[in-house]
């Protein structure tokens, strides 16, 4: 259909740029249907949104593993002095060489948990032959940072450590996440680089969550864009930050993008999403990241929303972003034949 | 975020919900969105196999909760809505499996579905629309497309129409249309290749004059959603039509019609050029015809298959008896065999036909 990108018209769903501009989001029109069919998530009511969550009302499709993919519980050593980690592993069928990916779930850092999203791991296993390993670490705010980040550390140490037993290359480890878990995921790669701890080859950060300071355009502008806005931000940071929050002291392994030195990290995929907040602080990141040097592909997506390609997977464009991820994924986790990059030759 | 997304089965039937799924539909229609996408989408929002369908079995459209789409009807027992314009919606569950919103969204499928046929703008924008025509009578076409073509042709489905395929030159086709149409609007035209398509509302009038220099192949009548089939066997008539040039000309068929083919429809339908070769008896009837007075020679030969009697023929063709049988001694003489005997008459007949069939196969 050649239809005019239109007004959605669902919901009170427009924003103000300056005072009694009114601009209307113009949302793909594959994805428009679909936003009166989003609840009205509103974490600033905690309880009521998880209940929500685990509701009835709230689709959760019947999984279906990919041919080949099994699936298998496990709980591995958490954090020193904190509870053991419970992680789903989705294996491909064992090949010569496998990679792995660590992978979180999104939801704000205060909702979801792994059993709640496991499409997107499964596909990625089938799809990229890596063993993928997501993590259902703790959430704010009954456990706020550093915890939620921790568990997804020591699952990393955890798989770095029983590769042998994981049929796992250790060369070719990459961390990954949606939303949240893509702030998580940026976060581990800060933290595996600072602590010596497990080389990764790899970062995928899916509408990533980085920056606590809620300034950038996109983030002041979006105030009512469906499903994270303004009013969400605000809460999430709240509570994954908790006492950080007040004293000011906010670490980069919590927002990423605070960090001032991003060089040594593994390549990155970043997508953002044209109607989310957290649009501006993806692409900044992207630019950071490129700037120390790291090899960065950045996907802007027209007419989306903060989680449009899982929510509408038969769009258009849900389709293309899939396929950009997984192609993004295959080719970060495969083997490295040449690793010397033109930056080395000329730097200093 | 992934995978927040109200779900049909977990919903009440309170006015939020019927609203938002009212809403739902609203973007579609608003979005002009195509039959098959508004299936699509319904059939994903509902969890469940959906469809669109005629009440006389003509037209159906069925979609999947996986987004497949095809031309299924409904299945035993699905509920069912059916709104005035003879369309019916249907929802693969019904009893004890159905869902509180199941009847909300029914209606609205229905009445959206009506919607995305085109509007009234649209309709009397595209009418007498070529491309629609082309569309409506092309074998190519899916049926949704088909449907929605005949809908901003201002027809249904299940309007009764009649195609012919014309040929000749355009004044000659429009004098042809205009008599044909009485100057109103129960025409609908198009070119397709070489040929003039006229879709006529109802069945063909009889006793037109047909004029000079145009031929009309006449096809069935029948719902507008089968039209390519009646516009088939137009194409198929019209390759028996010969123009008249003087308007008396007894051996021209300046109208044919397909219900009066019989087996003469199959040859039509199943030769083309490239098939009729090698054909001595035809090879013959191509010399006579590239001889001095070799037109009015094979156009004896026409006259005396078609009455099957020397005698008639000379009537017919205004000549003495001597003549016409002149002429046919000298074919029998090239030809090698006796054309008045009844073996001759039906071989002289089907050389005939075949080399007609070869010089007409217009949209091969």
């Amino acid at each position: 259909v050649e239809a005019d990108p239109a007004v959605v018209g669902a919901q009170p769903c427009q924003n103000t740029f300056e005072e009694g501009v009114v601009v209307p989001y113009t949302v793909d029109p594959d994805l428009q249907p679909w936003i009166s069919m989003l609840p009205d998530l509103d974490i600033r009511d905690l309880p009521a949104a998880r209940e929500l969550m685990a509701g009835p009302k709230v689709a959760m499709p019947p999984l279906v593993l990919p041919d080949g993919v099994t699936r298998e519980e496990r709980v591995v050593p958490g954090p020193p002095a904190a509870p053991d980690v419970r992680v789903l592993i989705f294996s491909p069928e064992s090949g010569t060489s496998r990679s792995a990916l660590v992978y979180m779930h999104g939801g704000g850092f205060v909702l979801g948990d792994a059993d709640g999203d496991q499409e997107l791991p499964s596909l990625l296993a089938a799809e990229t032959g890596a063993v993928v390993v997501s993590v259902d670490y703790r959430l704010a705010p009954e456990n706020p940072f550093p915890a939620p980040i921790e568990d997804c550390y020591a699952a990393l140490v955890w798989v770095a450590g029983n590769a042998l037993e994981l049929d796992v290359d250790p060369d070719r480890i990459g961390i990954g996440g949606v939303s949240a878990g893509g702030g998580l995921a940026a976060g581990v790669a800060l933290l595996a680089r600072d602590r010596g701890g497990p080389a990764l080859c790899f970062q995928l950060l899916d509408i990533p969550e980085l920056d606590d300071r809620l300034e950038t355009a996109s983030m002041r502008q979006f105030l009512d864009t469906p499903l994270w806005n303004l009013p969400n931000a605000v809460e999430s940071w709240r509570h994954y930050l908790g006492p950080l929050t007040a004293r000011g002291e906010v670490s980069p392994y919590a927002a990423p993008s605070r960090a001032t030195d991003l060089s040594g990290l593994p390549p990155a995929y970043i997508s953002a999403c044209e109607f989310d907040p957290l649009r501006d602080e993806g692409i900044a990141y992207a630019q950071q990241l490129l700037q120390h040097g790291v090899a960065t592909e950045l996907h802007l997506y027209p007419g989306t929303f903060h989680g449009s390609g899982g929510l509408v997977p038969t769009a258009g464009i849900s389709r293309r972003m899939r396929t950009e991820l997984v192609n993004a994924a295959r080719r970060g986790l495969a083997p490295k034949t040449v690793p010397a990059r033109v930056h080395d030759a000329v730097a200093t | 975020v992934q995978g927040l997304l109200l779900r049909f089965s977990g919903l009440d039937a309170d006015v939020e919900h019927a609203f938002r799924l009212i809403s739902f539909f609203d973007v579609l229609v608003q979005q002009q969105a195509k039959p098959e996408e508004l299936l699509r989408n319904a059939a994903v929002v509902a969890e469940c196999a959906v469809g669109v369908q005629d009440l006389d079995g003509r037209f159906a459209l069925r979609a999947l909760p996986d987004g497949t789409v095809d031309e299924e009807r409904a299945e035993c027992g699905a509920a069912s809505r059916t709104v005035t314009s003879g369309y019916q919606a249907w929802i693969g569950r019904c009893g004890d499996s159905a869902l509180p919103l199941d009847e909300i969204l029914l209606e609205r499928l229905a009445i959206a579905f009506i919607a995305t046929l085109g509007d009234d703008e649209a309709t009397s924008a595209g009418l007498g629309d070529p491309a629609l025509l082309e569309l409506v009578v092309g074998q190519s076409t899916a049926a949704p497309e088909r449907t929605r073509a005949v809908h901003l042709l201002g027809l249904t489905p299940w309007t009764e129409v009649t195609l012919l395929s014309v040929l000749g030159a355009v004044d000659a086709v429009d004098a042809f249309a205009a008599e044909l149409g009485g100057g109103g609007s129960s025409l609908r035209r198009a070119i397709i290749g070489p040929v003039h398509a006229i879709a006529v509302i109802g069945a063909m009038p009889h006793d037109l004059a047909i004029p000079d220099g145009v031929t009309v192949g006449v096809g069935t009548t029948t719902r507008a959603v089968n039209a390519p089939t009646s516009w088939e066997k137009a194409v198929r008539a019209l390759r028996y039509a010969t123009a008249s040039t003087d308007g008396l000309d007894p051996a021209a068929r300046p109208i044919v019609y397909a219900s009066e083919l019989g087996p003469f429809e199959l040859l039509a339908a199943q030769l083309r050029s490239s098939d009729i070769r090698g054909v001595a008896d035809i090879d013959v009837l191509d010399e006579l015809a590239a001889e001095p007075s070799g037109v009015g020679l094979l156009r004896t030969l026409e006259v005396v298959v078609h009455t099957g009697s020397l005698r008639e023929a000379a009537r017919k063709l205004y000549l003495h008896h001597n003549s016409v049988s002149g002429r046919v001694a000298r074919a029998e003489g090239r030809l090698g065999y006796r054309i008045t005997e009844p073996t001759g008459i039906a071989r002289l007949g089907l050389a005939l036909t075949l080399r007609r069939l070869r010089d007409t196969d217009l949209l091969g």
